[in-house]
């Protein structure tokens, strides 16, 4: 793991404010009467070569922040950076060129090659689409792309249904590194693979990191592969984020308190601290991001609340060197409960496993 | 990694589909039965010259030659009024064969270009499925007789008796048998959209016009080839119809749907309709087997199996 305290080189992504609102439209004349608020003002930047990982539980707004970004979707607000170029405003052709320098892998590698294209030509769509090569010259680029993803060759005339999650997987990173992207949005790559192949895969993505000097927004909810893979990680909740840090200090001390209970849910290999954890087990459901609370978006669910929560949106600021909180429990001087951190200062809530045993 | 001389270049599509093919058997007799009708229709007249269409002028041998059966001058017998049915089978399959194909052409094209279309595009989705729902509530057998009936004389006057008839006939079907295409399509055509693969061609830039081209339309090709092989045997009935209601071609020019209907009012020789509907019936079933042929080569999926 990189150094994460020295100083951060200019970024490659920034974002800012970026909130994306789908439209409520009932009755008979479709009247506009609310939105869906998937992202609602989200801030963060990635430095180049760097991995941002954005986690959170199901309909949180992760996968809706990535593909904004790379304005698959047209975001409600915001600023989006990508060396320095608000890709928010580009007009369509401009936004055309700016395609190859971001990239996309996506969730299911069976979904998101069409069936009924071989390999190669999946793998040459974005060359067909950007350069004017000759045939020969867009063959001999599928075939390097095609061993820089561990691929063989001979796989170039087949169809993605002969292949295995994994290898499926593989040609969706082919696909994205065609163009030699700069920065690449991973779309939770490995939530619809087996865990052997897992690894594999996060592997390749941190190979390919290395060589090609890659950056990459890391979407999962897969906590220890996002520990693994991220050099920062921003939680997300409920359309916001609840907290930014950094990765090795997130896992070791987290801070807000929906982090300390996401990470709680981790399992743990060894059965001896497996029965010692204290697991955190949150009540009641995620309110609607069409109606979120008044206050923290969190306040709904969140054990220490109390009630400055329920009507103050807390903003989010940092609260040590490179760790940025939304969490009033850290703003407040008097309150000295963030202090403990970590997961004794929940220990009250929960004192057995799930097997319902006392250490 | 393996040598790259032993690898072989990116095959070509339309081999393998090719390959795929054969390998169906209905599909293959269905396009030997077609070829076999389509020279019958072409090539057939060049040997056989018998006439179609003019009536012998000499009454006494015209009334001889009625209604007669299958002999070596006449194979397929005579019609009513003593004209040779091979040889009006023949004339008659060329313009059935092409009313049939065109007909479904434009059809299929229409209703292909406006469910994409619509579905493709919300803006215009409500605009093209209203218009739809209006073609589909218009009574089609009346608004295509008023149309053949005013710019049929148009259309005759420019192109002459027969290709103006057919033209008018041929566009007349195309644009009342769109609907039903254009329906299915525009519903595959949602689902297809929201696929991932065609996100993953958005991120690379692909322009729409290509997405639809490239990802959406190879999608949605097995319920318009079905719509496709109904449509030929619908247009083949339908310009009977028109013909047998005096406004499609003239009584004494043949097609196999007039030759059906004439042999229908003329019940004491059954045999005359035998030849028209088998010819009707063989070319509707070939089609559609080479159509299912068609759409399980196009399918990679099966393709191989």
């Amino acid at each position: 793991m990189r150094d994460l305290t020295a100083d951060a080189p200019q970024p490659l992504v920034r974002v800012e404010g970026l909130k994306m609102y789908f439209p409520i439209r009932t009755g008979l004349l479709r009247q506009h009467t609310g939105d869906v608020k998937a992202v609602d003002d989200v801030s963060f930047t990635i430095p180049a070569g760097e991995t941002l990982g954005l986690v959170g539980e199901s309909g949180c707004g992760k996968s809706t922040v990535g593909r904004a970004i790379l304005r698959l979707y047209e975001p409600t607000a915001g600023r989006v950076e990508i060396e320095g170029e608000d890709v928010l405003a580009l007009p369509p052709n401009r936004l055309r060129k700016k395609r190859p320098t971001m990239q996309m892998v996506f969730q299911d590698p069976q979904a998101s090659l069409n069936p009924r294209m071989t390999v190669a030509s999946i793998i040459a769509e974005p060359l067909e689409e950007h350069t004017d090569w000759p045939r020969a010259r867009k063959t001999e680029r599928v075939y390097e792309l095609l061993d820089a993803v561990g691929l063989n060759r001979r796989f170039a005339n087949r169809y993605p249904h002969e292949f295995s999650g994994g290898q499926r997987q593989r040609i969706g990173i082919a696909r994205a590194l065609a163009l030699n992207p700069k920065f690449i949005v991973c779309d939770e790559p490995i939530a619809a693979l087996d865990v052997s192949i897992q690894a594999q895969v996060v592997n390749l993505l941190e190979d390919l990191q290395e060589k090609l000097g890659l950056t990459y927004l890391f979407i999962s909810h897969d906590l220890s592969m996002v520990r693994h893979l991220a050099t920062r990680v921003a939680v997300m909740y409920l359309g916001r984020i609840a907290e930014l840090s950094n990765s090795a200090a997130l896992y070791a001390n987290p801070l807000h308190p929906y982090t300390q209970a996401l990470l709680s849910a981790v399992n743990e290999p060894d059965p001896e601290l497996a029965a010692r954890r204290n697991r955190i087990i949150l009540t009641g459901d995620v309110p609607s991001p069409a109606n979120p609370p008044a206050g923290c978006t969190f306040c709904t669910r969140c054990p220490k609340v109390f009630d400055r929560c329920r009507i103050e949106r807390p903003d989010l600021v940092e609260v040590e060197p490179g760790r940025q909180v939304a969490c009033h429990l850290y703003t407040e001087k008097t309150n000295q409960a963030g202090s403990t951190g970590g997961f004794g200062a929940l220990s009250h809530r929960q004192q057995t496993n799930q097997q319902g045993v006392s250490r | 990694m393996t040598d790259a001389t032993v690898i072989e270049a990116p095959r070509s599509l339309w081999l393998d589909v090719w390959a795929q093919f054969r390998a169906h058997r209905g599909a293959m007799v269905g396009l030997f039965v077609l070829i076999f009708l389509l020279l019958f229709v072409l090539v057939g007249p060049l040997f056989w010259t018998k006439e179609p269409i003019l009536v012998n002028s000499n009454t006494a041998q015209m009334f001889k030659s009625r209604n007669l059966g299958a002999s070596l001058t006449n194979p397929l017998g005579t019609d009513q009024v003593g004209r040779d049915i091979m040889a009006r089978l023949m004339l008659g399959g060329k313009v059935s064969l092409a009313v049939g194909f065109v007909a479904m052409g434009v059809a299929i094209g229409v209703g292909t270009l406006i469910g994409v279309l619509a579905g493709y595009f919300r803006a215009l989705d409500n605009a093209l499925m209203r218009l739809t729902d209006m073609f589909l509530s218009l009574p089609l057998l009346p608004l295509l007789l008023v149309l053949v009936y005013l710019y049929g004389g148009v259309m005759r006057a420019e192109f002459g008796p027969n290709l103006g008839t057919f033209f008018i006939i041929v566009a007349g079907i195309g644009l009342t048998s769109w609907m039903h295409v254009a329906r299915i399509v525009r519903g595959q055509v949602l689902a297809v959209k929201e696929r991932e693969f065609v996100l993953a061609a958005r991120s690379i830039g692909t322009p729409s016009r290509r997405i639809i081209t490239r990802h959406i339309l190879p999608n949605v090709l097995s319920p318009v080839m079905v719509a496709a092989t109904l449509g030929i045997a619908n247009a083949i009935i339908t310009e009977s119809v028109l013909s047998f209601l005096g406004q499609g071609f003239q009584p004494d020019f043949p097609t196999w749907g007039s030759m059906l209907n004439y042999a229908y009012n003329n019940q004491s020789y059954p045999v005359q309709m035998i030849w028209p509907g088998l010819a009707i019936s063989l070319t509707v079933l070939s089609v559609n087997y080479i159509g299912d042929g068609l759409r399980d080569a196009l399918d990679p999926r099966i393709r191989g199996r």
